[in-house]
């Protein structure tokens, strides 16, 4: 039990970072220009060298850490997290605030960059010009705010979960893992992972439906 | 619209980075079809960004580090443009493929010709086209059956996943049609039979859960078995 502490106390410290206490409609505002989503724009539409500055101080250390939780020895997760730093660097005009918040952005960056580099395998992803693509129903501008503000607070939701759930998630998510290894690891049944993992994700979703 | 969707498992898998290359190629393929299903990677990916944030990050001098990597290589440089093939995306099997799948066919076999793909008999009226490269973490196929043909009854021996790119097939289970994904586990035995009278072509891989790169985890295979 003790190797996951670490984790877990992560989560509980840094959660709430740059989010004071605002009503709804300031929340709402404030979950679509979140402070590093604001940088990040900046670096997207005036190539700000100090927003980008702030990012890599912020960003870098936890994408090596990240990595690090993943099995990457320090050297290598550093070289990683160097390369992502670039990327976010170089494509900071394909990002869409609209579509998805920086930490997102930069969790799917660091994350196929870990594919390339250590698991040494192709992902493929959805082609947005694919003719035979299904375009989803239209999304009232409303509803794109409403999902934003969601985000944001995933990470307090986080906080009320139970330890067994966020532990699950948290080895999903940190450290990539597959349930089956989930289950192997903490030597429970596979059902156990899923279930655990069902009710965290579940009552992620009911706390951001009740807020 | 899609009826049959990828199960939770894989999605989670899909958004962490957990799957092999020909199940990210089915799953991105079912994507492309299945909104529903694109929403959900989107709050899974959300989700990484928020455990991303959370993260207590090992004691590092990224000061030093953001000087270092602006004297080497992070200056402005133009913006990345991807130059897309777009010869891939012409022919029989892109009106029915998804791009994640001409892609992966491209890449496998030189190919993204319906006809030219490596068709081989596999039982009256059906064909399979396999695709591998060689490793054992990777197995997949494209499958073309004729209207009113049937697969042999069949197990399998490990996890299979079958997205369906044109037709219809029935098992015992359910009507699966296009877009729609099947999963089928180890001891699992079925024997799908072609519905309606369009000729059927599905995508299916068989693919090992990926070696975990984690030292603990590989420690406690060791120590579990
Ligand atoms: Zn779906």
């Amino acid at each position: 039990m003790g190797i996951w502490m670490p984790l877990g106390s992560g989560i509980s410290n840094a959660a709430g970072r740059n989010k004071p206490r605002i009503n709804a409609v300031t929340r709402r505002a404030a979950a679509i220009l979140d402070a590093n989503s604001a940088l990040l724009l900046l670096v997207k539409e005036q190539r700000c060298e100090q927003s980008y500055k702030e990012l890599f101080v912020y960003y870098s250390p936890r994408i090596c850490t990240f990595l690090r939780q993943r099995g990457a020895d320090h050297r290598t997760a550093q070289d990683i997290a160097q390369e992502v730093m670039v990327k976010i660097w170089r494509k900071a005009d394909q990002f869409d605030p609209t579509r998805a918040k920086a930490s997102t952005w930069i969790f799917t960056i660091t994350r196929n960059q870990y594919i390339d580099n250590i698991r040494r395998t192709k992902r493929y992803e959805v082609d947005a010009d694919d003719p035979l693509l299904v375009q989803a129903l239209p999304v009232s501008p409303e509803e794109l705010m409403m999902r934003q503000c969601d985000q944001t607070d995933i990470a307090v939701a986080m906080k009320s979960l139970p330890s067994q759930q966020e532990e699950v998630l948290t080895l999903s998510y940190v450290q990539g893992k597959k349930q089956r290894e989930i289950a192997e690891e903490l030597a429970i049944p596979l059902n156990t992972v899923k279930s655990r993992l069902r009710l965290g994700i579940e009552r992620l979703r009911k706390a951001m439906e009740n807020r | 619209m899609a009826q049959f969707h990828v199960s939770q498992e894989w999605l989670t898998a899909y958004a962490t980075g957990a799957v092999g290359e020909a199940a990210s190629a089915l799953i991105a393929a079912h994507l492309t079809l299945c909104p529903e299903c694109r929403t959900e990677v989107t709050e899974l990916e959300n989700l990484g960004g928020v455990l991303l944030d959370a993260i207590n990050p090992d004691k590092t001098d990224a000061e030093q580090q953001f000087g270092r990597s602006i004297s080497a290589n992070a200056r402005p440089q133009s913006p990345d443009t991807i130059v897309k093939d777009q010869r891939l995306f012409t022919g029989a099997l892109a009106k029915i493929a998804p791009r994640p799948l001409l892609e992966f066919a491209n890449r496998h076999c030189g190919s993204v010709d319906l006809e030219s793909l490596p068709w081989r008999p596999y039982a009256p009226g059906v064909k399979r086209a396999v695709l591998s490269n060689g490793r054992s973490d990777l197995i997949a196929r494209f499958v073309k059956a004729q209207p009113g043909s049937r697969f042999p009854h069949h197990d399998h021996g490990s996890d299979e996943m079958t997205i369906v790119l044109q037709g219809a097939y029935r098992d015992h289970t359910a009507v699966y049609s296009v877009g729609d994904v099947q999963s089928i586990g180890e001891d699992d035995p079925h024997q799908p039979v072609i519905e309606g009278d369009e000729v059927c072509v599905a995508f299916v891989i068989s693919e090992k859960p990926p070696i975990p790169t984690n030292f603990i985890a590989r420690l406690a295979q060791r120590v579990i078995g």
